[in-house]
């Protein structure tokens, strides 16, 4: 009896492991249309040097070792003034200026979008405490993301949205003043930001097209910002002990160092599985290649 | 013998996917909302309780691969006989030998009615609390990323996660901390004999020096150890003293700080120093060693702590609890809660009466392998 059992067990479970085989065939062949790319120039790369004034208003050389930020909620509005929300489960972006490229572009892939014509765009610097309270099925991509040490494990809101750390080159002769700023919602200071943006030109989105979006980021304008920007000096935060007003200001630039520099509207059709491909590639290039 | 085990592995690996159906068929899990308990603070809507979602949370509550090298579970620390408490250890140590915590591992009960979790209130949410306890180099020290990978290689969780999930490639780290919050969910204690005696049910019976507890209790205890939760959910500084093996340890001030990078001498200053949430005192009596860092052993020892006449006694920080401060007629303070010693024998004869031996013998919980 036993036996008997034993058997039609192995065939059950034999019949259910076939049964899991059958489903991951389903997956269409197509791929998946881009229908914009933002293409982010960053005026820094890592390891450039740069000046930033410090709280004794004194300059010092700084070299960038990290810059990085969580891009959310995206929205984008069409010329009627519809606004498309994009799904963060697919639009939300991490990015490092550890994948620029050469010229300290990141770009990131948008899919998705209705055809249309379209004016502007915005979008959050981290993750808003709604969405952090908020549905956790609309965070899959977000804790993915946060996992790439953007993530304060043991803080209620455990989303960092933004990091900047470079060290002071001349630490060998003076005491050394670093930089390392990174912002969140911790304690009663929420760093959260939404960037708005207005395309120079129209922006026809269509299944024939993948026109790009180029932005530059101007990051030391985090620090001397365009007016109404207030300046910040650079060890004024973080390590060195906290100001509410100076860290309100720091987060308050991250919305104003983004710009939008031109469009291509015409560039061709790709898909997200092909530059995903490709880009996997060039990390293996450049592996080769060091 | 060796061919016999053969065969038993390798049948054990082809009914994996079965197995589930096999062993948990014999109960449903739903949420049970005890009559005398308050509303819970778990979203529902978000995440629904389910039977699989309770047996898939269950399995990685005890399942090895949540830390570095498959070291150890969440049991480890959290024994269901201790009302999922460390079994008498002060702090614990995670996957590396001689590394050792620096809190005193809490119970895992009633977790649905909680506004924050941990000590000091590092998480307002159920769902991501697990973080902590995996990603913590003292605890499991392990990446979502590598919990992740290790339980996608395993075709049983491949097809729980979907069966729960509703989706095919469900395992994400969303969905793994989704799972246990369900599991957690569920462990509600709630059928001590206190909970008989004040619903009226059978076996719900105090003896006299149990009723002279219990009002001596509400009476000097019961502000901050407040209701049916035994916890007023407040994070208070309740005079116990720095630990000074314990260098780093600066209570809720770490995390309302608005600074990730606040030195311990800054938050020295904070109002929240050595803040921690009052804990709740079902099943206290299993749950020794008290206080943050487990430093009494006895509970009779952490009255003796409240009632300040009597080592060990009390420090007085600034911001300690204007409740444990009382300023006597001639101008002199006297700080915490008078008691005599026939008042900390009847209160210690209620407290036990918080044991729940269902909920600490319920097989549901228990490891189901």
């Amino acid at each position: 009896m036993k036996t008997l059992k034993s058997y039609i067990m192995v065939a059950f479970a034999a019949a259910l492991l076939i049964a899991c085989d059958d489903n991951n065939e389903s997956i269409e062949s197509e791929g998946t249309h881009v229908s914009a790319v933002l293409k982010l120039q960053h005026s820094l790369g890592l390891g450039d040097e740069f000046v930033l004034t410090d709280s004794n208003d004194e300059d010092k050389t700084l070299e960038l070792s990290k810059f990085k930020y969580i891009v959310s909620d995206i929205v984008i509005t069409n010329t009627d003034d519809e606004a498309i929300a994009l799904d963060n489960n697919d639009a939300a972006q991490l990015i490092d200026l550890e994948n620029a490229d050469a010229t300290n572009q990141v770009f990131a892939y948008l899919t998705g979008i209705p055809e249309g014509s379209y004016k502007s765009i915005s979008f959050g610097i981290g993750v808003s405490q709604e969405v952090a309270d908020g549905s956790t099925e609309d965070q899959i991509k977000l804790m993915e993301l946060a996992e790439s040490d953007m993530q304060w494990t043991w803080n209620p809101n455990s989303y960092i949205f933004s990091k900047i750390e470079a060290s002071d080159i001349n630490s060998v002769e003076t005491v050394s003043n670093n930089l390392q700023i990174h912002v969140g919602n911790k304690g009663d200071f929420d760093g959260y930001r939404t960037v708005n943006l207005t395309f120079p030109e129209t922006l026809t989105l269509s299944s024939s097209v993948s026109p790009s979006v180029h932005f530059t980021v101007a990051i030391e304008e985090l620090f001397n910002p365009e007016a109404p920007g207030i300046s910040v000096a650079y060890d004024a935060i973080g390590a060195h002990g906290d100001s509410s007003d100076i860290s309100v200001n720091f987060a308050d630039n991250y919305a104003n160092i983004f710009e939008i520099h031109h469009i291509h509207p015409t560039e061709e059709a790709i898909n997200l599985e092909d530059v995903e491909e490709e880009n996997h590639s060039d990390d293996d290039s450049s592996e080769h290649s060091h | 013998m060796k061919y016999y085990t053969f065969v038993l592995v390798l049948l054990q690996v082809l009914v994996s996917c079965n197995d589930v159906d096999e062993e948990y068929a014999d109960f449903e899990i739903s949420f049970e909302q005890p009559i005398n308990f308050p509303t819970p603070t778990y979203d529902f809507e978000d995440n629904p309780i389910t039977t699989d979602g309770f047996v898939l949370g269950r399995k990685l509550f005890y399942d090895n691969r949540l830390s570095l090298d498959n070291g150890i579970n969440c049991s480890e620390c959290h024994n269901q006989s201790h009302a999922f408490t460390h079994h008498g250890h002060d702090l614990s140590e995670g996957v590396h030998p001689g590394v050792f915590g620096t809190r005193n591992s809490q119970p895992i009960q009633n977790m649905a009615f909680m506004n924050d979790f941990t000590w000091d209130g590092a998480k307002d949410k159920l769902w991501d609390q697990p973080l902590i306890p995996i990603t913590e180099e003292v605890e499991m020290n392990e990446t979502m990323e590598n919990v992740v990978a290790k339980l996608q290689e395993d075709s049983e969780y491949q097809q729980l996660f979907s069966t729960v999930f509703k989706l095919e490639d469900a395992i994400n780290s969303v969905n793994l901390l989704k799972a246990l919050s369900q599991f957690m969910g569920v462990m509600v204690s709630s059928n001590s004999r206190y909970d008989k005696y004040v619903r009226g049910e059978e076996g719900g019976v105090f003896t006299d020096l149990e009723k002279e507890g219990l009002a001596l209790f509400q009476q000097k205890c019961a502000t901050c150890h407040s209701g049916e939760l035994f916890t007023n959910q407040e994070f208070i500084n309740n005079g116990i003293g720095e630990n000074t093996s314990l260098p780093d340890e600066t209570g809720r001030a770490r995390i309302s700080s608005s600074n990730p990078f606040a030195t311990v001498e800054e938050l020295k200053a904070s109002d929240d120093y050595y803040k921690f949430r009052v804990p709740s005192l079902r099943n206290v009596k299993n749950t020794y060693p008290y206080m943050h860092d487990g430093r009494l052993v006895l509970l009779s020892k952490v009255l003796d702590f409240y009632d300040d006449d009597t080592y060990p006694l009390m420090t007085k920080m600034n911001n300690l609890d204007s409740r444990l401060i009382q300023t006597n007629e001639d101008g002199t303070e006297t700080l915490g809660i008078s008691m005599t010693e026939d008042e900390k024998v009847a209160i210690l004869a209620f407290l036990e009466t918080l044991t729940d031996d269902e909920f600490i013998n319920d097989e549901r919980f228990a490891n189901p392998n």
